[in-house]
């Protein structure tokens, strides 16, 4: 729960600094790479013999 | 209402607790973790705070993290995205060290509140870094109104900041941005002579003394512009910090005539010459950016926070500048100050709470006692089930023997009160000895604290004898100014001083407290009265009394690398592997001769390392 919290603020946090710095590019990078960091969590903590390929 | 401020994921994390505005605990985490600089989450600061605070399970009202993480990341991506495809390396290391930890900051402290059982807290702020430092540096001032600056290496883009506080108010009005830094200029010369980043820039500033300004023309000429608001443009094409992990590259080595000093090998002429090139430059910017500071402004008084406010050299040349009436810098300005900063913004600022300014005299720090004190009891206790041999004695006969001791040479520990919050040791967790001694100094770094020989001492003196030993500043409670010995207590200087060996050099006599004189006549002032610390006023009253000297050597009670001793356990332990000759814990003494045998299982370098 805390964690979704988190996420959830995080989220919310990119999307606000985007709008109020008018900087929709950092926006996508940022999203592109917590997605990245949020797989990778994801496969190290659902299988994590699949976190060994990397 | 209880508000927690803590620093992280950096350097030196501390928790700070706030109470309706008053402040009633701050530590760094490395008093607890006992490893130097630590930059870990705050876990046992944080956990000590909310003890010592008596705070419930649900009476945590916010929680106040000193920077903002997310601005920090887009720094990172906006440099690397200037100078790729250079950087990748460091892009590699980085940016996931952000996604992995950084930047869940925020649940990562919940996590901890919640293992140690408190509910979630109402609320959880941000402010920016500099913002937290200026607010640690106005809000605890004694000062209605002032001019605030800070100065570090980066905070989230900012470097340098100039605004003012009024009252509940503070406002940062000019900012001085990423990469174009003195915090990071004076780093990269830090690591190009051999030390540390982050930890040994206070060494570089010891080592300065020694040298010759002659490299500030070559620093002027290529590295840095300065305009004459203080603000500073670096040649990025000498740096090595913005692609790598070098704070230089090799076109700053070409430069300055080869790569940087290998560290712990031997000082020579160079590394001298250009800590006091670097030390003369910085005190240029910094004596440009309180001019500016004032004109824009327009107060009196100035406050100031960040790393770069730990150059006491500088501090003392502010100060002594008259640029303003009077000048007050926080004695934690690294980032630990960070964590009390916040809390302080979020009470203030935020809230709009009003400072109580009938307390504001001297300050509202508290002497910067806010660590975690022990009674004779607890003493007592820790004394018997280690089967210690002490003596109990009252302030009175303690004070007298002290006195006696110190007198005779003795090097003393002293733990008393609550310990410090910042990186000084005020003679709270202090070792201290006879300022006259014209061995001392080289007996301290050798014998005692294991370090570097060039390294001076401080004193602490007492406030209203002051005036009788140094030329202008007659009021530095923490530490954080440097002023010239008086003229008339200073004995002439060997001619060739220059050519001697470091060792002889530093033990030359220089005036009748050699143990303080560093070697251009300067010293690290601490003026000591009843107000901040009645107990060490009481001590060096008492060595008044006997030698007809106000004045005594004051060094932070650790070794080389250690953090400063925090429990009578860690005392004790710094006591039997050292020179210390006697060892106080608040009312026990303990002497050497009377101490069992001690056997070391590791030696000190093994423990802390070097750094």
């Amino acid at each position: 729960m805390l964690t979704l919290k988190w996420i959830f603020r995080m989220l919310g946090d990119v999307l606000r600094y985007g709008w109020v710095n008018r900087s929709f590019g950092m926006v996508a990078v940022i999203f592109f790479l917590l997605g990245v960091a949020l797989l990778l969590g994801a496969a190290a903590a659902s299988a994590p013999w699949i976190y060994t390929l990397f | 209402m209880n508000i927690l401020g803590i620093s992280a994921l950096y350097h030196d994390s501390a928790a700070a607790l706030i109470r309706d505005g008053e402040i009633i605990a701050a530590s760094q985490e490395e008093r607890f973790s006992r490893k130097k600089h630590d930059e870990r989450l705050p876990a046992g600061a944080m956990t000590w705070c909310l003890e010592e605070g008596s705070v419930g399970p649900d009476e945590l009202d916010a929680v106040v993290f000193f920077d903002k993480p997310l601005t920090k990341l887009t720094r990172l991506l906006e440099t690397y995205s200037q100078v790729a495809p250079r950087g990748l390396k460091s892009f590699m290391m980085g940016v996931p060290a952000w996604l992995k930890d950084k930047g869940w900051v925020g649940l990562q402290i919940e996590k901890h509140l919640k293992r140690t059982g408190y509910r979630q807290p109402k609320k959880f702020y941000f402010p920016e870094h500099h913002q937290s430092h200026a607010a640690s540096a106005f809000f605890p001032s004694p000062f209605e109104e002032a001019a605030i600056v800070t100065a570090d290496g980066v905070g989230e883009w900012a470097c340098t900041t100039i605004g003012k506080g009024e009252g509940n108010h503070m406002e940062l009005t000019v900012e001085g941005r990423f990469p174009h830094s003195i915090g990071l200029l004076y780093s990269a010369f830090t690591y190009y002579t051999g030390f540390k980043v982050n930890s040994g820039e206070y060494k570089l500033m010891g080592l300065a003394p020694y040298g010759d300004p002659v490299y500030v023309d070559r620093i002027r000429e290529k590295l840095l512009r300065v305009r004459e608001d203080g603000s500073v443009w670096l040649d990025m094409n000498y740096f090595g910090f913005l692609d790598g992990f070098r704070m230089t590259n090799d076109r700053f080595h070409a430069l300055f005539g080869g790569p940087p000093r290998r560290p712990e090998s031997d000082l020579t002429k160079k590394e001298m010459d250009l800590a006091k090139s670097i030390q003369v430059v910085t005190e240029d910017i910094m004596l440009k950016t309180a001019r500016y500071a004032r004109a824009i402004t327009g107060k009196r008084n100035l406050c100031m926070a960040g790393g770069v406010a730990l150059n006491c050299v500088a501090n003392g040349k502010i100060l002594r500048e008259g640029i303003f009436d009077d000048v007050w810098i926080q004695p934690a300005s690294g980032d630990a100050g960070g964590a009390l900063g916040a809390a302080l913004y979020v009470w203030h600022q935020v809230l709009g709470k009003p400072r109580e300014m009938k307390n504001a005299k001297p300050d509202f720090m508290k002497g910067a006692a806010l660590g975690p004190g022990f009674s004779n009891e607890q003493v007592k206790a820790f004394l018997e089930s280690n089967g210690i041999p002490a003596t109990f004695m009252p302030d009175d006969q303690r004070n007298a023997f002290l006195a006696e001791q110190l007198e005779n040479e003795k090097v003393v520990g002293l733990l008393q009160g609550r310990c410090e919050f910042g990186p000084r040791a005020l003679g709270f967790r202090s070792i201290l000895a006879d300022a006259r001694s014209a061995k001392m100094q080289s007996y301290l770094n050798l014998a005692t604290k294991f370090r570097e020989s060039f390294r001076p001492f401080a004193p602490i003196c007492l406030k209203e004898h002051a005036h009788e030993f140094f030329e202008e500043v007659h009021d530095s409670p923490y530490m954080l100014l440097v002023d010239q010995v008086k003229a008339s207590r200073c004995a002439k200087a060997n001619q060739n001083e220059a050519n001697l060996d470091m060792v002889e050099w530093v033990n030359q006599t220089r005036s009748d407290v050699p143990a303080v004189t560093h070697v251009d006549y300067s010293a690290r002032i601490q003026t000591v009265d009843r107000d901040r610390n009645p107990r060490l006023h009481d001590i060096l009253t008492a060595f008044h009394k006997r030698t007809g000297y106000p004045i005594l050597v004051n060094t932070s009670f650790n070794v080389r690398s250690e953090p400063i001793v925090c429990t009578p356990s860690d005392a004790y332990r710094c006591f039997m592997r050292t020179g210390i000759d006697v060892l106080v814990l608040e009312n026990w003494v303990l002497t050497k001769p009377q101490q069992p045998g001690w056997r070391e299982t590791k030696s000190w370098q093994e423990e802390f390392g070097l750094d």
